[in-house]
């Protein structure tokens, strides 16, 4: 039996270690891929608190011959849609509280990251969650084929067309350094 | 605004750029060293290749860059298992009251079936008289409005054994005999309206004894107008001698 296989059968026994087990070691998985999707700290926390409830819920539907980080992370991805579907229907907050001040000491790399991050928001949402667990959360395709659902075929589509969209961005802004003309012969 | 990507727009990949691209991509996914970029002489020779090989540079050193850490806040385990725990305790109750529920709807189910079958059983014929009954022409039998549902003198004497619905169950006793009909209410109804009915309908009945002395001061009633004053009766007459004997017989006394 696997060790995820054991933390779920503990959990399902109703051991509460078991239970904290599995938080802790998923939880920081799950928050950074929902604020990264959701863009916003207390709906990620809202909605990670979300995942949590169901994955509780339905742990006995988890095929335990398959790994349980992906299994996690695609009810997350799940929840981080419909969170996004819903706050599209509902009221626009003000602008000023969508940004809070950014404290973090401006350089060209933390530019580029920012413009990075401003780039992948303004992606689909397709895009943006093969690209968010590939390059920020360093999963395979096989993993983001079991948490998005889709061919591995498709996922490398995805993430292909998102590095395009990207790149577009970045040369729309300035970001790519223009080839060096050459010296005209004297 | 970034434009949305459209695959249909997407330039198509030149064969001889193809393996620039494939090798772009690869090192992207990781699956290949960066340095090994420099080692391809295509970009040298294709302004578009070029172009991407800066692209992707810029990428991969903004992807180098290491993401901060996500912090998570202080008792957010806490808070999750919190919320887990009542959430379980929430839908055990909800699945506690469906049983209970469900299990009421059933025994209230038994024990109604139990109960028809239980009437059938006692009163099999529910209108006995129904066949039998001839109606004399001119003389209409009193017909009976409602049938008595307990007879006052039952013909069997009550079961002394206490009743089991479980054993009434097992045996099938519950379930063989099935409820009464709805068409033997309805097979009563004409009897019934005609019942409430007749009484209206027909000609009153001719008035027995006891009514003739009210028969026969109504009748009194025109000359009584006429003459202005009451009509006597036989009964008022009878009254009226009984107060003349009553009074002769009291002896005056003397002063």
């Amino acid at each position: 039996m696997s060790v995820d296989a054991a933390l779920v059968q503990r959990c399902l026994a109703s051991d509460p270690a078991a239970a904290r087990e599995l938080v802790e070691r998923f939880q920081t998985d799950v928050l950074a891929v929902c604020r990264r999707l959701l863009a916003h700290v207390h709906d990620a926390e809202d909605v990670t608190q979300e995942v949590f409830l169901r994955v509780f819920r339905s742990l006995r539907t988890w095929d335990n011959q398959r790994p349980l980080r992906p299994w996690i992370l695609s009810i997350a991805v799940n929840r981080c849609r419909t969170w996004i579907g819903r706050r599209a229907k509902g009221p626009e907050l003000a602008d000023y509280l969508h940004e809070a001040p950014d404290q973090r000491p401006t350089d060209d790399s933390s530019e580029l990251v920012r413009e990075i991050r401003a780039a992948v928001d303004a992606l689909r949402d397709e895009y943006r969650e093969v690209f968010v667990l590939f390059h920020e959360h360093g999963r395979s395709y096989e993993e983001i084929s079991e948490v998005v659902d889709r061919p591995v075929g498709t996922v490398k589509t995805w993430l292909h067309r998102a590095r395009l969209e990207l790149l577009d961005r970045l040369k729309s802004r300035g970001l790519v350094p223009e080839e060096e003309q050459p010296k005209p012969q004297t | 605004m970034l434009k949305t990507f459209d695959p249909s727009e997407a330039e198509p990949i030149p064969p001889q750029c193809r393996a620039t691209v494939e090798l772009l991509q690869r090192v992207l996914d990781g699956d290949e060293r960066a340095e090994s970029l420099d080692a391809d002489p295509h970009p040298a020779a294709c302004l578009s290749c070029r172009e991407r090989l800066r692209a992707a540079r810029v990428l991969l050193s903004a992807l180098s860059v290491p993401n901060e850490p996500v912090s998570v806040p202080v008792g957010f385990t806490d808070t999750i298992l919190s919320a887990v725990k009542a959430d379980q305790r929430y839908r055990a109750r909800r699945r506690a009251f469906a049983t209970v529920g469900g299990l009421a709807v059933a025994a209230a189910l038994v024990i109604g079936v139990w109960f028809i079958a239980k009437g059938t059983s006692e009163n099999p014929n529910p209108n006995p008289n129904t066949p039998q009954q001839k109606e004399v022409v001119g003389q209409p039998t009193p017909v009976e409005i409602a049938p008595d549902p307990r007879p006052k003198t039952p013909d069997t004497a009550p079961d002394p054994r206490p009743i089991r619905i479980g054993d009434e169950l097992k045996s099938g006793l519950a379930t063989l005999e099935p409820p009464k009909p709805l068409t033997d209410s309805v097979a009563l109804a004409p009897k019934l309206v005609s019942a409430l009915t007749d009484p209206f309908t027909k000609p009153a009945t001719p008035m027995g004894a006891d009514l003739e002395p009210a028969r026969k001061s109504i009748s009194a009633l025109p000359t009584a107008t006429s003459s202005g004053l009451e009509p006597v009766t036989d009964t008022a007459q009878k009254a009226f001698a009984r107060f003349l004997r009553d009074v002769g017989s009291v002896q005056p006394k003397p002063n």
